[in-house]
């Protein structure tokens, strides 16, 4: 069942530039120039219920502006959106009832509070019953294992603390749709995966959508279903994770284990990015042969105590996509 | 519905809570504000001829300036320049992702930590104001209605600062127009100066704008000059002067809200 539908939306802003020096600040104030900027340009989609969906694209790709459009803080110049019957910008107030967003960078959270205090205003302004409060902020608490830290001043809290007061305060009153802004910004490695495990078991128990965006590879590799690649307000990629590197990967890496000393290796379409006497790495281009014939030659050609296959990482398959985009 | 709001009413409460050193600074630096006033007044009266300035006899005005000190804190809010912080920020995209209407919660908040002031901050200044200098309370019921009378006040600058904060949607640099409305309102409400002491054509326009009916009318009615109708007449007028400010801000709120940018990350 289809919860999002986005259509052909466009967004643009205005923007104010000038040449640098002192005499071009002076000019500026009385002459000004405008650059139109295209945020978004024609962008399609539509998410289905109970799917996490990575939205990934460099800085200034447009994946906020299409975030807040969608949570309707932003209008759109045109195109039509609808969310669980919802136009997100004309029916606001009622629409965000439904919905819970994170922002890595903003804090929804009361900083001269305790935490806790947040969560009563939460469970105020969604009118969430008494119960099913107190039974959901147990539950969270727990699952994030925040009992004690509730009770602090937010602003004394670290940030991976904070960060998890603020899944908190987004999940409480159950929303059916939730947006996180890129959530693992700035978290150590263990704070990270706490909140990867926790985003999963609210997806798959309470089977809430969650539209994700992160610089982080390893968040989409950890969680998203399919994946939204955008860069200069357009889609480059829509699809799975894995028909991504299907149809994107170029090469493998090949790490070899060799039983005696090898003077040279020597294979076809192949290149050698490391050799020792006993150990090598050897670069498959994929492209143009499969990597498994490559695979069988080296155990006849070379006497073999180990082969370790690595494919092209997501990284740098989405940095080529990047990169081969902005050529045009 | 009223639960809802409620809550910001409690929260603004819990924040000035928090800080414990501003309610015994406040307690510290009002005798002070209140002693220059009374000074300057007796000095001027005591250098001029008649008795009375602008129908105003000395004891009137240094209880004029007795009820700015103690209750007139009650219509300042600081909501535009928060709305500009939140703009400038970029924290205005989370207040716009609650589902409560974004103005009523604003002036919930303001309520309630006006509401709160006047706890911790009016009635011990009240106490110090009647036992150094002298405070005459005229009519005790007079002094209920001009309270009243005050929050009326204090929901009409709220929706007109709501309005006034708008125009920081098209500026980054909302400081110097904060300053101008703080120092504009608190002119042309009485604050400074009783607007019976301004020529009488600037007060007769003041008449057509709300900015009177912030501090001027309440404490006109503290001062037992008003006849009980003439009160209700007063408020009568602040309220027909919320609920037009109140769709002022509306209308033009939904047509700024589609400019909206969203600055910050």
């Amino acid at each position: 069942m289809e919860i999002i539908t986005v259509k052909k939306i466009k967004k643009s802003f205005k923007k104010y530039t000038r040449e640098q020096g002192l005499w071009n600040a002076i000019k500026s104030l009385f002459q000004r120039e405008y650059k139109l900027v295209e945020a978004i340009r024609n962008i399609s989609f539509s998410v289905e219920k109970g799917e996490i969906l990575g939205y990934l694209g460099p800085n200034g790709a447009g994946k906020s502006t299409v975030i807040k459009i969608l949570t309707g803080i932003l209008y759109p110049d045109s195109g039509s959106i609808e969310i669980m019957g919802y136009v997100p910008f004309d029916d606001r107030e009622k629409y965000v009832q439904n919905i819970g967003v994170v922002m890595g960078q903003k804090s929804t959270l009361s900083w001269s509070l305790p935490a806790i205090d947040s969560f009563y205003l939460t469970q105020a302004i969604y009118q969430i019953s008494k119960k099913d409060f107190e039974k959901n902020l147990n539950e969270l608490t727990e699952l994030l294992e925040v009992k004690e830290i509730s009770k602090t001043l937010v602003r004394n809290l670290s940030l991976g603390e904070r960060m998890k007061c603020e899944f908190i305060n987004c999940i409480l009153h159950n929303p059916k749709i939730i947006f996180l802004d890129e959530p693992t910004i700035g978290l150590d490695v263990v704070a990270k995966e706490k909140i990867r495990n926790f985003i999963k078991k609210i997806n798959k128990e309470r089977g809430t959508t969650v539209i994700l965006t992160t610089h982080d590879i390893d968040d989409v590799e950890a969680l998203c279903h399919r994946i939204i690649l955008i860069d200069k307000g357009i889609h480059v990629y829509e699809g799975s994770l894995e028909s991504l590197k299907k149809k994107f990967v170029s090469y493998k890496d090949l790490t070899v284990e060799f039983e005696k000393k090898v003077k040279e290796i020597k294979l076809d379409n192949c290149e050698v990015l490391m050799h020792k006497e006993f150990k090598a790495k050897i670069r498959v281009n994929a492209l143009k042969v499969n990597p498994t014939n490559v695979i069988k030659k080296l155990i006849d050609k070379y006497p073999i105590v180990d082969i370790n296959v690595d494919d092209e990482s997501v990284e740098s398959i989405i940095k080529k996509i990047y990169l081969s985009k902005n050529d045009k | 519905m009223i639960n809802k709001y409620s809550e910001f009413f409690k929260m603004e409460i819990k924040e000035d809570l928090a800080d414990r050193s501003r309610f015994i600074l406040w307690i510290i630096s009002k005798p002070i504000s209140m002693m220059i006033n009374i000074l300057i007044w007796t000095a001027i009266f005591s250098n001029s001829n008649s008795l009375s300035i602008g129908g105003f006899s000395i004891g009137q005005t240094i209880n004029y300036f007795l009820f700015q000190a103690v209750f007139g804190n009650i219509i300042f809010n600081n909501i535009s320049e928060k709305i500009g912080a939140k703009i400038y920020s970029g924290e205005l995209s989370t207040s716009l992702l609650k589902p409560v209407n974004f103005s009523i919660s604003m002036v919930s908040k303001s309520l309630g930590g006006r509401f709160f002031s006047l706890i911790y901050e009016s009635i011990p200044t009240h106490a110090i104001a009647m036992l150094f200098f002298g405070m005459q309370i005229y009519n005790k019921p007079a002094i209920i209605l001009s309270i009243i009378s005050l929050f009326l006040g204090l929901l009409i600058n709220c929706f007109f600062s709501l309005s006034w904060s708008l125009l920081y949607f098209k500026t980054l640099n909302y400081m110097p127009l904060e300053r101008i409305k703080r120092f504009v309102i608190q002119f042309i409400s009485g604050f400074y100066l009783p607007l019976n002491f301004f020529p009488l054509a600037l007060q007769n326009v003041l008449k057509f704008l709300p900015f009177n009916f912030l501090l001027y009318e309440p404490t006109k009615i503290f001062l037992n000059i008003y006849s009980f109708k003439e009160i209700l007449g007063v408020m009568l007028i602040q309220i027909v002067w919320i609920i037009v400010l109140y769709g002022t801000f509306n209308f033009f709120f939904k047509i700024t809200l589609k400019k909206f940018e969203g600055v910050g990350a």
